[in-house]
C-alpha cells in the first residue's frame, strides 16, 4: 500500500520539491525532476498492467487516473524544457520557475485524489498558482483585469464545488469518491442532495472550461508567457472535464445536470467555434479553439460518450499544447497560404462531397457489428459533417481521390481511438433520443452559420460576421458587471496620466525584460 | 466657428502629421527602418523633444545608463567637446550630476484628461481606444482590404463597424456612446471641421494635436504608412492612414461631448496655448542626455578614427586565388575577416546583399511574388523558377495549408482533434527533444534550380543580362583581375518558431535570404553568352573563371555553397570555409553565451533549431559605422561585427555616379538599421515590440501584439537588443567613413536635400577618410574639419 501510495504521489512530490528549491537548484533541476516525474508515472501506468495498484482509499489509481496523470507528466516536461531558454534572462522567471513547479504539484495530485475536500484544495492550489503565474508582469493592464476576472470565476466554481462535496457527504455519509459512485447502479431516483451536487459539479466543469458567458479570462490569458498558456490549455482547463468523466454515474444519474451541460457546452461549443474564425492573433484565435473544444468535449461527457471525451480530453491536451508553443510559426503558416493561393469554392461541389462523405461514413458504420445508440449517431453527424469539408471543393478528380482516402484513414483513426478509449473506462448509460437530437441540431446550426460567413459580400453575412467579431458583447456585460461588483485597481499606462511623473521610465530601462 | 478655409488648415495639418509616420513593414518581409525617418528635416534635438511632449517618446537613453558610461568610455575630454558643440553651458560636474529623471508636463489627449478622472477601477479609455481601433485595423487588414481603401472608405467602416458596436458603451457603461456615434459626420472633412471647432483653442498646434492622437496608435498607423509606401514605389498614393487619424480624433471629439461638464476643460484649452512652451521645457531638460549621447559617440569615433589612421598593411603580393563577395551587413565583417585570415591569397568585397538585382521572386507557379531587394526600390526583374512542374514546396504546403484550414475551421476542428490530435503527442515530443531544421515553405529551392528572368512579362535576353552583369561586375569591382573561384555569398539566418526571423535575414534582400539573389547572380555571370556578350562592354572573363553562390548562415555561422557544377568546389575551398566558420564561430560565441569549446558548431546547429529559443543570435545589434573604402583600408583591423563595410574605389568611378549612389541607397539603409536598433533600446515600449514571451502573431504576417491585444507592435524585441543583464546594442548615431575626394562627396550632399538633412540635422555623421591613412575629417556644419590629433591618441588609450 505504501508502495503503490509513493509511486502515485512521486509526480507531485517531485515538482513540490523543485518548487520549494531555492535558486541553487533552478531550471537545470527543475527540468531533472520533470523527467523523473514522467518516469514515475510511466512506471505506475505500466505497473497496473501487470499487477493492479491497491493505495489508500484517498488516492485513485484506475485507469482514468493513470492515464491523466501521465499526461500531465508529460505536459509539464515539455513546458518545464520550453521555459528554460524562453524565459532566460528575464528577471521574473525565478518566480516563473516555483510557481510553475507548483502549479504542476497541485495538478498532478487533482488527478489521483479519491477523496472530495483534497481533491476541492488542490484544485484551488491550481487556481492560485495559476494565478500568480498570470500576473507574472503586475504592470501589465489587461492581464490584471483577466487575472481579476479570472479569481472570481475560479472562487465561484470552487465553492460549487466544495458545496457538493458536503452535500454528497451529507447524504452518503463519505468523502471518498470510489463509495460515493458504488451506489449509482440501480435506477434509484436521486434526492436533493444528490441533484443539486450533480448541478453544482457541472456547473464548476462548465465555469472551468471557460465556457459562455464566463470565458473572457480565458482569451486574455495570452498576457502571460506562451508556455504558461501551454499548460493551461493543455492541462488545467481540461480539469472541468476530467471531473465530468470521473463523476459520470452521478452527472449521468441527474436529468438536470446533463441538460445544463447540454445547453451551455452545446451552445459554447458551436459559437465559439465560430467566434474563433473571425479572431486577428494567432493566440487569441486558439483560446476561442479551447472554449470550444472544451464545449464539445462537455456535450460528449451528457452525452454519456465518456470515451470519445476523453479521447478528445488527451487529443486536444497535445494538439493545443503545440499549437501554443509553436505559435512563433504562424507567419509560415501565412507564407504556406500565399503559396498554395485561393480557390473558388462552389456550394454545389460542397453537396457532392456532402454525399460522399455521408456514404463513406455510413458504409463504415454498416459494417460495423455493434449496433449504434442514439448519442453515438450524433458524434458520427459531426465526423460526416467535418469530412465533407475535407473533401475538395474543386472538380480536379486526383485531388478528389486522394482526398477521399485520406478521408477514410481519418475516419479508421478516429474509429480506432474511440475503440482503444471504450476500452478503459466503465460502460455507461447513453443519454437518449432527445439530448442526441438537440446535438444534432446544434452541429447543423454550426454548418448553418459557417456557411452563412463563407457566403462573402452578402448584408446577412457582413452582419453575422460583425456579430461574431464582437464576441456577441457577452465579454463586455461580464466585465463591467464584475468590475462593478468587484472593483480592482487597473494599473495605469506608462506615464499616461496628467499631474503623474514620468515614473515608468526608470523602471522601463532598470528591469527592460 | 471657424471660417472654410481654417478648415482646410486644420486638413492640411493632419495630412502633414500623417506624413511624419515611417512606414512598417509586414513580418515576412521585414525590414528595418527609422521610425522617425520623417523627422528628418528637424534637428535630432528638436524631434527629440517634440515627440517627448506629444508622444512620451525617447530618443535619449535615461540619465543612469549615461552615467555609467562615465570613464568607460566617455572621458571629461568627450563631454566638454560634446557640451561645445552643442552649445550647452553645461560642465563636466554638472553633468555627471544630472537629474535622475526629468519630470516633464506632457500633452495630453482628451481621453489622458477623462481618465485622469475616472476611478483606478474603471476601464481605461485609453486602453479601449487603442483596443478597439486596433481590432478594427487587424480585421481590415488581416481581410487583405487595406490596399484598397482610401482614406473616406477606412474611416467609413470604421463608422460602420463602431455604430453596430453595442459592447463599448456596456463595457465604459456610458448609454450615450451609441448616439454621439449615430451623430458623427460621415465624412472626414465634415468631421474635421466640427471636431476641430470644438477642440482646436489655437491653429498652430493643430499638427501637434494630430501627431499625439497618431503617436496613440502607433503600430498601426506605421502598418498603414507602409501601404503608402508601396504605392509610392508605383507611383502611386495611398491615404489609409489620414481615416485612422480620422477615426482617432472622432473618439477624443465624442469624449469631448460625453464629459462637457468636466473640469479639465479650461486645462485643455490651456495646453494648447502653452504647447511651445511645453516643447521648450523638454527642449531644456533633455539638454544633458543630449551632451552625453553626443559624447558617448565622440568616444566612440575617436577610438574608431584613431583604428583608420593606423598604417594599413604591406600591398597584397600573393596571387589572388579566391575572391567572394558578401554583404555590407555588420555580420559579414565578422566572416570576412575569418576567411581572410586562412589564406593570403584571399580576398573579400563589401556589396549590398542584393547584389544590384532589383528583382522579386515568384516561386513555383503560385501567386506569391516576393520583393528581393531594399525597400527603398521598386523591384524591375521578375525571377521564376525555370522548372515549375510539381514544384515540390507548393505540393508540401498545399497539405500543411490543407490540415491547417481542417483543424481551425468551425465545423471540423472538432474532428481534426479527435482524428488527428494524438499525432502532436509525437510532435511535441520531436519538436522538444529531438528538433529537425524548421522548413521555411519558400526558401528550400532544389540544389539544382535554374531561374528565368522577365522584365514587363517580356524574357530577357542576352543583350540585358549583359548590361545587368556589367553594371553589377563595375559596382562591385569585380571587372577585371578576377581569380579562378568567386564566391557571391548571400545571408540568412536559421531561428525557429521566431515571429521576427525575416528580420535577421538580409535587408537588402528584402527582409528575405540572399540565396535566390546570388543564385540568379552566379547562374548570369556563369552563362558562356552572357560572357560573350560582356566583351562588348569591355569585360573579358576567363572561361576558367567561375562563379559561385553561397550563402552565409548568421546563426550558425557555416557557409553553404550552391556550385552549378561539382567541379566548381574543391577540397582547399571547403577547408578555408570550414576553418572560417570555425573562427567566426569562437568568436561570436561569448556574446551568445554559448561555452566556446568542443562541438560549438553543434551546439549553435541545435540552438538554431530550438523552438523555445528567444536569442538565436544577436543579429545587427552593435551597429555603429559604415565604412565605404578599398578593403585594404580596413583589412588590418578589427571591427568586432559592429561595422557596415562597402569597397569603394573612388579613382575608377566615373563621375562618382557610383558614390551617388552609395550615398543614397546603402548608406540610407544603414542608416535605418542603425536607427531601428537605437529607437528599440531608447524607447522599448513605443519603437521595440517588447517582451517575445508575450508575442502573439497578428493577421499572419502583419505584426504582433504584445499579449492579448493593444496596438501593433513594432520594432525589434527586447530579447534582440537585451541579454537580460545589460544593452547588446549601445544607442549610437551611425558614423559614416568614405574615402573619396572632398570635393565629390560635397557635391552630391549639395545635390540631395535627404543627404542634407541627414547630416546637418545629425541624425549621422559623415567623415571622409583621405588617400593616405592618418587624415580624416568630417562634414560638418556645410564644411569640411580636420580631425585633430589628441582624440585619436586618447582613443588608442581606450
Amino acid at each position: 500500500m505504501i508502495a503503490s501510495a509513493l509511486i502515485l504521489l512521486l509526480p507531485a512530490l517531485l515538482y513540490l520539491l523543485g518548487a520549494l528549491s531555492g535558486r541553487h537548484g533552478g531550471w537545470r533541476a527543475a527540468n531533472l525532476l520533470a523527467v523523473l516525474a514522467l518516469l514515475a508515472s510511466t512506471a505506475a501506468a505500466l505497473m497496473t498492467l501487470w499487477h493492479p495498484l491497491s493505495p489508500p482509499a484517498w488516492l485513485a489509481a484506475e485507469p482514468l487516473n493513470l492515464i491523466i496523470s501521465l499526461l500531465v507528466s508529460l505536459i509539464g516536461l515539455i513546458v518545464v524544457r520550453y521555459s528554460i531558454s524562453y524565459l532566460a534572462g528575464d528577471p521574473v522567471q525565478e518566480r516563473y520557475r516555483r510557481l510553475l513547479q507548483l502549479c504542476l504539484a497541485s495538478v498532478s495530485l487533482v488527478v489521483i485524489s479519491n477523496h472530495l475536500l483534497m481533491l476541492v484544495l488542490v484544485w484551488s492550489a491550481i487556481s492560485i498558482s495559476l494565478h500568480k503565474l498570470l500576473v507574472s508582469y503586475p504592470n501589465r493592464f489587461r492581464a490584471v483585469l483577466a487575472a481579476h476576472k479570472k479569481f472570481i470565476f475560479a472562487r465561484l466554481a470552487e465553492s460549487s464545488l466544495l458545496v457538493a462535496a458536503l452535500l454528497l457527504w451529507d447524504h452518503h455519509g463519505t468523502f471518498l469518491i470510489s463509495e460515493i459512485l458504488a451506489s449509482y447502479s440501480g435506477d434509484v431516483p436521486l434526492v436533493w442532495q444528490q441533484q443539486t451536487a450533480a448541478v453544482l459539479m457541472a456547473l464548476a466543469a462548465l465555469i472551468k472550461c471557460a465556457q459562455l458567458p464566463v470565458h473572457g479570462w480565458l482569451m486574455q490569458v495570452v498576457e502571460a508567457p506562451t508556455p504558461v498558456s501551454a499548460l493551461l490549455h493543455a492541462g488545467i482547463i481540461n480539469l472541468g472535464g476530467y471531473l465530468m468523466i470521473l463523476m459520470a454515474p452521478l452527472i449521468n444519474a441527474s436529468t438536470p445536470a446533463r441538460w445544463l451541460l447540454l445547453v451551455v457546452a452545446g451552445l459554447t461549443a458551436v459559437l465559439a467555434a465560430l467566434i474563433m474564425t473571425t479572431r486577428i492573433s494567432i493566440k487569441v484565435r486558439l483560446a476561442w479553439s479551447t472554449s470550444a473544444q472544451m464545449g464539445l468535449m462537455l456535450v460528449e461527457c451528457a452525452l454519456g460518450l465518456h470515451e470519445l471525451a476523453l479521447l478528445h480530453l488527451l487529443a486536444h491536451s497535445c494538439y493545443k499544447a503545440h499549437a501554443f508553443l509553436g505559435s512563433g510559426s504562424a507567419v509560415l503558416s501565412y507564407m504556406d497560404r500565399q503559396l498554395v493561393g485561393q480557390a473558388p469554392e462552389r456550394l454545389s461541389l460542397w453537396v457532392r462531397n456532402a454525399l460522399l462523405s455521408g456514404a463513406l461514413t455510413l458504409g463504415l458504420l454498416w459494417l460495423l457489428p455493434t449496433t449504434i445508440s442514439a448519442a453515438e449517431w450524433s458524434a458520427w453527424l459531426l465526423v460526416a459533417i467535418a469530412l465533407s469539408l475535407w473533401l475538395p471543393a474543386q472538380t480536379n478528380s486526383r485531388a478528389l481521390l486522394r482526398n477521399t482516402i485520406s478521408a477514410a484513414a481519418l475516419l479508421l483513426a478516429y474509429l480506432g481511438q474511440k475503440t482503444l478509449f471504450a476500452g478503459m473506462l466503465p460502460a455507461t448509460a447513453d443519454a437518449g433520443w432527445s439530448a442526441a437530437l438537440w446535438t444534432m441540431l446544434l452541429f447543423a446550426l454550426l454548418l448553418a452559420g459557417y456557411g452563412l460567413l463563407a457566403m462573402h459580400r452578402t448584408a446577412l453575412s457582413y452582419r453575422w460576421r460583425q456579430w461574431l467579431f464582437a464576441g456577441l458583447y457577452l465579454d463586455e456585460w461580464v466585465t463591467r458587471t464584475t468590475l462593478k461588483l468587484w472593483p480592482v485597481t487597473l494599473p495605469v499606462t506608462a506615464a499616461r496620466k496628467p499631474g503623474q511623473s514620468d515614473s515608468s521610465r526608470r523602471d522601463r530601462h532598470a528591469s527592460p525584460i | 466657428m471657424q471660417a472654410p478655409s481654417e478648415n482646410h488648415d486644420n486638413l492640411a495639418a493632419l495630412h502633414l502629421a500623417c506624413a511624419r509616420i515611417a512606414p512598417n513593414w509586414p513580418l515576412d518581409q521585414l525590414i528595418a527602418v527609422n521610425p522617425w525617418w520623417h523627422w528628418r528635416d528637424h534637428g535630432y534635438a528638436d524631434a527629440s523633444a517634440r515627440l517627448a511632449t506629444l508622444g512620451h517618446v525617447h530618443c535619449l537613453m535615461p540619465a543612469d545608463y549615461y552615467r555609467a558610461l562615465w570613464q568607460k568610455p566617455v572621458q571629461a575630454h568627450h563631454l566638454n567637446e560634446a557640451a561645445r558643440e552643442l552649445g550647452s553651458p553645461l560642465s563636466v560636474a554638472q553633468l555627471i550630476d544630472m537629474d535622475a529623471a526629468p519630470n516633464g508636463r506632457h500633452w495630453y489627449n482628451i481621453s489622458d484628461l477623462v481618465d485622469a478622472d475616472r476611478p483606478a477601477s474603471a476601464m481605461s479609455w485609453h486602453e479601449e481606444i487603442v483596443h478597439q481601433l486596433s481590432q478594427f485595423c487587424g480585421d481590415l487588414m488581416q481581410q487583405g482590404h487595406g490596399q484598397s481603401l482610401n482614406a473616406e472608405q477606412l474611416y467609413g467602416a470604421w463608422l460602420d463597424v463602431t455604430r453596430a458596436d453595442r459592447g463599448l458603451s456596456i463595457l465604459m457603461n456610458e448609454p450615450r456612446l451609441t448616439e454621439l456615434f449615430a451623430a458623427l459626420p460621415n465624412r472626414i472633412e465634415d468631421l474635421v471641421y466640427r471636431a476641430m471647432a470644438d477642440l482646436a483653442a489655437n491653429d498652430g498646434a493643430a499638427e501637434d494635436y494630430a501627431l499625439a492622437l497618431l503617436l496613440d496608435i502607433n503600430g498601426w498607423a506605421a502598418s498603414l504608412a507602409w501601404l503608402n509606401w508601396q504605392a509610392g514605389l508605383k507611383g502611386d498614393k495611398n491615404d489609409a492612414l489620414l481615416g485612422l487619424l480620422a477615426a482617432r480624433l472622432a473618439w477624443d471629439w465624442v469624449l469631448w461631448q460625453l464629459y462637457r461638464e468636466a473640469d479639465w476643460q479650461s486645462q485643455w484649452q490651456q495646453q494648447w496655448h502653452n504647447l511651445p512652451a511645453l516643447v521648450a521645457d523638454h527642449r531644456q531638460q533633455q539638454r544633458a542626455l543630449l551632451v552625453w549621447q553626443r559624447a558617448a559617440e565622440l568616444a566612440n569615433q575617436a577610438q574608431l578614427i584613431g583604428m583608420l589612421k593606423r598604417p594599413l598593411s604591406a600591398q597584397d603580393i600573393e596571387p589572388v586565388q579566391l575572391q567572394a563577395a558578401f554583404c555590407i551587413d555588420v555580420r559579414s565583417e565578422v566572416m570576412r575577416r575569418a576567411l581572410e585570415a586562412q589564406h593570403p591569397g584571399i580576398r573579400t568585397v563589401g556589396f549590398a546583399g542584393f547584389f544590384g538585382l532589383p528583382l522579386a521572386y515568384r516561386p513555383g507557379d503560385g501567386s506569391l511574388l516576393r520583393p528581393q531587394l531594399p525597400g527603398l526600390l521598386a523591384p524591375a526583374i521578375e525571377v521564376h523558377d525555370a522548372d515549375t512542374n510539381a514544384d515540390p514546396r507548393e505540393l508540401s504546403a498545399a497539405k500543411r495549408h490543407h490540415w491547417q484550414r481542417f483543424s481551425g475551421g468551425a465545423p471540423t476542428t472538432f474532428t481534426a482533434v479527435e482524428s488527428g490530435g494524438l499525432f502532436y503527442l509525437f510532435k511535441l515530443l520531436r519538436d522538444s527533444l529531438f528538433p529537425a531544421t524548421a522548413t521555411h515553405p519558400v526558401n528550400r529551392l532544389a540544389p539544382s534550380a535554374r531561374f528565368t528572368l522577365l522584365q514587363q512579362g517580356q524574357l530577357l535576353g542576352v543583350e540585358q543580362k549583359a548590361n545587368l552583369a556589367a553594371g553589377i561586375l563595375r559596382a562591385m569591382g569585380l571587372s577585371s583581375g578576377l581569380a579562378p573561384r568567386v564566391l557571391l555569398i548571400g545571408h540568412g539566418s536559421s531561428s525557429c518558431n521566431n515571429p521576427h526571423a525575416a528580420g535577421l535575414d538580409c535587408g537588402a534582400c528584402g527582409g528575405q535570404t540572399g540565396e535566390v539573389n546570388v543564385r540568379v547572380l552566379a547562374q548570369l555571370l556563369n552563362d558562356a553568352d552572357v560572357r560573350e556578350a560582356l566583351k562588348q562592354h569591355d569585360i573579358h572573363l576567363a572561361s576558367s573563371t567561375r562563379f559561385v553562390a553561397a550563402l552565409h548562415d548568421t546563426t550558425t555561422d557555416e557557409i553553404h555553397c550552391f556550385p552549378e557544377q561539382p567541379a566548381d568546389l574543391d577540397t582547399t575551398l571547403c577547408d578555408w570555409l570550414q576553418r572560417a566558420g570555425d573562427q567566426a564561430r569562437q568568436e561570436r560565441a561569448p556574446a551568445l553565451n554559448v561555452n566556446n569549446g568542443n562541438a560549438l558548431q553543434q551546439q549553435l546547429q541545435r540552438r538554431s533549431r530550438d523552438w523555445s529559443q528567444v536569442r538565436p543570435e544577436w543579429g545587427l545589434a552593435g551597429n555603429h559605422s559604415f565604412i565605404v573604402a578599398p578593403r585594404q583600408r580596413t583589412r588590418h583591423l578589427d571591427l568586432g561585427g559592429r561595422t557596415f563595410l562597402h569597397d569603394y574605389h573612388w579613382q575608377s568611378d566615373q563621375n562618382f555616379a557610383l558614390l551617388e549612389l552609395i550615398m543614397t541607397a546603402p548608406m540610407v539603409v544603414t542608416h535605418w538599421i542603425n536607427m531601428q536598433y537605437n529607437a528599440s533600446v531608447t524607447d522599448p515600449a513605443h519603437f521595440g515590440s517588447g517582451n517575445k514571451v508575450l508575442h502573439n502573431v497578428v493577421g499572419g504576417n502583419l505584426g504582433v501584439f504584445e499579449g492579448n491585444g493593444g496596438d501593433l507592435r513594432i520594432g525589434l524585441p527586447l530579447q534582440s537588443v537585451h541579454n537580460g543583464e545589460k544593452w547588446m546594442h549601445p544607442p549610437l548615431r551611425l558614423s559614416v567613413f568614405i574615402a573619396a575626394p572632398e570635393q565629390a562627396i560635397m557635391d552630391v550632399y549639395q545635390r540631395h536635400e535627404m543627404i542634407r538633412q541627414l547630416i546637418d540635422h545629425d541624425w549621422l555623421y559623415l567623415f571622409r577618410l583621405a588617400d593616405e591613412p592618418g587624415s580624416v575629417s568630417r562634414l560638418y556644419q556645410q564644411e569640411w574639419q580636420l580631425m585633430t590629433e589628441p582624440e585619436a591618441t586618447s582613443a588608442s588609450a581606450a
